[in-house]
């Protein structure tokens, strides 16, 4: 343990890494700021969800009727056109058709029957989890009414995607300095003429992923500290993600295949819970860049060679992926949609059917806890060859 | 002068440069190489191409009958293939005007979407060849411009005395270039990717510069001659004149893309075209081109001198990336895409709102490179002052 706190001291002991994570944060306002014509919409929304309440029905719609006019003819026309839907509002999930989706990604994906056969079997899955939703009404619920799915794709695509971002370039940066730093030093032959010296490197790694993770949050409780002075929750907390003013969150995808798809979680998400599974598992995310990390860093021993390599590998990936995406190449695309890469790229689609993204139920998680399978052995077995090689000085 | 090459040699490391090939050609692949191929695509690509080489940059009064001429060719054309087309008879397609009175009727694709297709495809040429004819007449006549629109008035004062005089002056000279609006704007774009891609590779050459000194403590040991002291001079040129060969290599790489698209043979059409972007400039698509080389040397330098100068404050590689990545990302990725977005024209259609002020992008460059350039020479000003880490 004091091995592990003499190694995040040296960490902490960098300033450039704190006047980074600084930069992180102020950008991160920037994009708050500007996305503050959504966010006046969004609280707008939820104003009216803390008087209405969540599910649309003959209550909520009398109280709506009710609401004082709004300032501008636009936007009283707007308020009129949403009432006029509200009272036509059924529930979409109970009419979700998956035999028509089914056909029609057998279709798509004809010419790679792997993907073909998996995308049935999950849209199976999705089909059930439609119906279990319909069963909850989760389709009627309000959230903000019509700027959910830009809100959310804002906050989703664009501040989570960024926070996750600067999260993993953190975790890299740190374990990168974490094993390079003894032949920066000038120590790395002392330590390692000894065997306990030489596990020092298992202690960075550790050090390394632990402060990757305690970044993360840092940046996440921060950020989100800013977010929710802005952003007005409380009215949405409790609001379904499968309700149906959710379907747009993926007119914001740049994948436009199935762009008007429902939102179909695989669990029983609320905005809150999924807001904090979305943060977890960018948690998980972050760790899995960080043991790959730490892989390039053990084996090649020089941080910006290490970087370098890292940075290859992660635009080489996603290259070769997005590319197999675009050319319809789905027998290249399905296995790589497996990689940390691609699942950084799909924030959007986190926890749900995710379309032609996904190919199996909760293919994000899955994916996530593989590498950190992978990350995980892939760092013991570099470790383990780094024991017995000679010091590179 | 044998330093400053030593220098070159700590700079040019195989090992990066290879990362750097690689990286170079993801990104092409990634981002610029959709945007440059839709160059060659624009409308009437190839007949400006035939009538740059016929007459000249632009369309003139004197010219305006002969295209009429060429235009009976193409329809004459038409005219003999679509007898060819088994099925365009039956449904009283026999020439252009046939074939347009049914077009318009929107009839033929109800019935037959295949020969609607093929016909569609026989008739472009005339199509677009058209588009060039009526451009210009409707242009001479005063049907299309600003000037004489309600939509003048949304623009700043400076702008419309711009728009006006260009306006003014088409009707005076009555001569219209023969390139689409649309050239210009994808070669920007090219332009564009070239210098990010230059500000990335040359921050990713440079940033290690100071730190491997520093690493391997030769510092301290170069410090106590004055020679040695001023060896911060050698390796700021060195740098310098990396990043300027670099950009020159990217460069020639992407010159040469470009030139396999074909649009170099427009080199003097005028880039204002009356539709698209109203540019600042009276600039030819040649001087347009010098222009984007000229920024991607300009940024260049700056990224440059910006990452010898932050490498300088970093005791090894990790606090010289936290560096570097916000170096790309401020002066790459938001000051040079900025910059190079529609460059020079009075309205960046990416960025929605006030007009752009004349000239803005150069004095951004020119403050960019000051700031640059200034930190390098205050850096080695005070190296003779310093004491050795």
């Amino acid at each position: 343990m004091s091995l592990l706190k003499y190694e995040w001291r040296k960490l902490a002991g960098m300033p450039a890494l704190w006047a980074f994570a600084a930069m992180c944060l102020l950008f991160n306002c920037v994009l708050l700021y500007a996305t503050l014509w959504t966010c006046r919409d969004f609280n707008e929304g939820s104003a009216i969800a803390v008087q209405l309440g969540q599910r649309v029905d003959a209550d909520f719609i009398a109280g709506f009727a009710q609401l004082p006019p709004a300032d501008t003819p636009e936007k009283q026309a707007e308020q009129d056109k949403l009432l006029d839907f509200l009272r036509k509002m059924d529930d979409t999930l109970a009419r979700y058709d998956s035999a028509s989706v089914r056909q029609e990604y057998a279709e798509f994906l004809s010419v790679s029957p792997l993907s073909a056969s998996l995308m049935d079997w999950k849209i199976q899955r999705a089909a059930l989890r439609a119906e279990h939703l319909a069963q909850t009404g989760a389709a009627m619920d309000f959230f903000v009414g019509p700027i959910t799915g830009q809100a959310n794709g804002v906050i989703y695509k664009i501040f989570f995607k960024a926070l996750l971002s600067e999260g993993i370039m953190l975790g890299i940066l740190s374990m990168l300095f974490l094993l390079d730093y003894e032949r920066n030093n000038r120590t790395a032959a002392a330590v390692c003429s000894s065997r306990v010296g030489r596990k020092l490197w298992r202690t960075k790694a550790l050090a390394g992923v632990t402060a990757a993770l305690a970044l993360y949050l840092l940046l996440v409780i921060l950020s989100f500290t800013a977010f929710f002075a802005l952003w007005n929750w409380s009215g949405v907390w409790n609001a379904s993600m499968a309700s149906q003013f959710n379907t747009g969150i993926f007119n914001q995808s740049d994948f436009n295949y199935d762009s008007c798809r429902p939102f179909l979680p695989w669990a029983d998400f609320t905005a809150g819970s999924y807001l904090l599974a979305i943060i977890t598992l960018g948690a998980a995310l972050a760790v899995v860049f960080t043991l790959l990390t730490a892989i390039f860093g053990v084996l090649i021993g020089n941080a910006y060679a290490s970087a370098l390599a890292m940075v290859i590998f992660i635009i080489a990936s996603w290259a070769i992926w997005y590319t197999s995406y675009m050319q319809g190449c789905w027998a290249v695309f399905t296995p790589l949609s497996f990689l940390p890469a691609s699942l950084w790229d799909q924030t959007l689609g986190w926890f749900t059917d995710g379309g032609i993204m996904y190919f199996i139920p909760w293919q994000e998680t899955v994916t996530t806890a593989l590498w950190l399978i992978l990350g995980g052995g892939g760092t013991a077995l570099a470790l383990r060859r780094f024991n017995r090689k000679d010091v590179r000085i | 002068m044998r330093l400053f090459w030593q220098e070159m040699q700590k700079i040019w490391r195989p090992g990066i440069l290879a990362a750097l090939v690689v990286l170079g050609v993801l990104f092409y692949f990634l981002r610029p190489k959709f945007w440059i191929e839709l160059i060659p695509k624009t409308q009437n690509f190839d007949n400006s191409l035939m009538l740059v080489e016929r007459y000249g940059p632009v369309l003139t009064a004197e010219i305006r009958p002969e295209l009429d001429a060429i235009y009976e060719e193409i329809k004459e054309n038409f005219n003999l293939e679509v007898k060819k087309i088994p099925g365009a008879a039956e449904i009283g397609i026999t020439d252009l005007e046939s074939y347009w009175a049914v077009d318009r009727s929107g009839e033929i694709y109800e019935v037959n979407v295949e020969l609607f297709a093929k016909l569609w495809r026989l008739s472009m040429p005339a199509n677009d060849f058209r588009l060039i004819t009526g451009k210009y007449d409707g242009r001479m006549d005063g049907t299309f411009g600003i000037r004489n629109s309600p939509h003048l008035a949304s623009y700043a004062p400076q702008a419309q005395t711009r728009i006006i005089e260009l306006e003014e002056r088409e009707l005076r000279t009555k001569a219209v270039s023969f390139m689409d609006h649309a050239v210009p704007w994808y070669t920007s774009d090219w332009g564009r990717y070239l210098v990010i891609w230059t500000v990335l590779s040359v921050t990713l050459l440079l940033s290690p510069t100071l730190v491997r000194d520093r690493i391997r403590r030769t510092i301290a040991m170069q410090w106590t001659s004055r020679r040695g002291r001023r060896a911060v001079r050698t390796q700021t040129a060195a740098a310098l004149a990396s990043a300027l060969l670099l950009a020159l290599i990217n460069l020639i790489v992407y010159f040469a893309i470009l030139a396999q698209q074909g649009s170099l043979p427009l080199w003097n059409c005028p880039i204002y075209c009356g539709d698209g972007g109203i540019p600042w400039f009276d600039w030819t698509y040649g001087q347009f081109i010098l222009m984007l080389i000229g920024m991607n040397f300009a940024f260049a330098l700056a990224a440059g001198g910006l990452a010898v100068f932050l490498s300088q404050f970093s005791t090894n590689y990790v606090p010289m990336l936290l560096k570097a990545i916000p170096v790309f990302l401020v002066v790459g990725l938001v000051i040079a895409n900025w910059a190079l977005s529609d460059p020079f024209l009075i309205q960046k259609s990416h960025y929605r709102g006030a007009d752009n002020p004349k000239g803005i992008e150069l004095v951004c460059v020119l403050l960019l490179l000051a700031v640059s350039l200034g930190s390098c020479v205050w850096m080695c000003s005070r190296q003779q002052q310093r004491e050795a880490p």
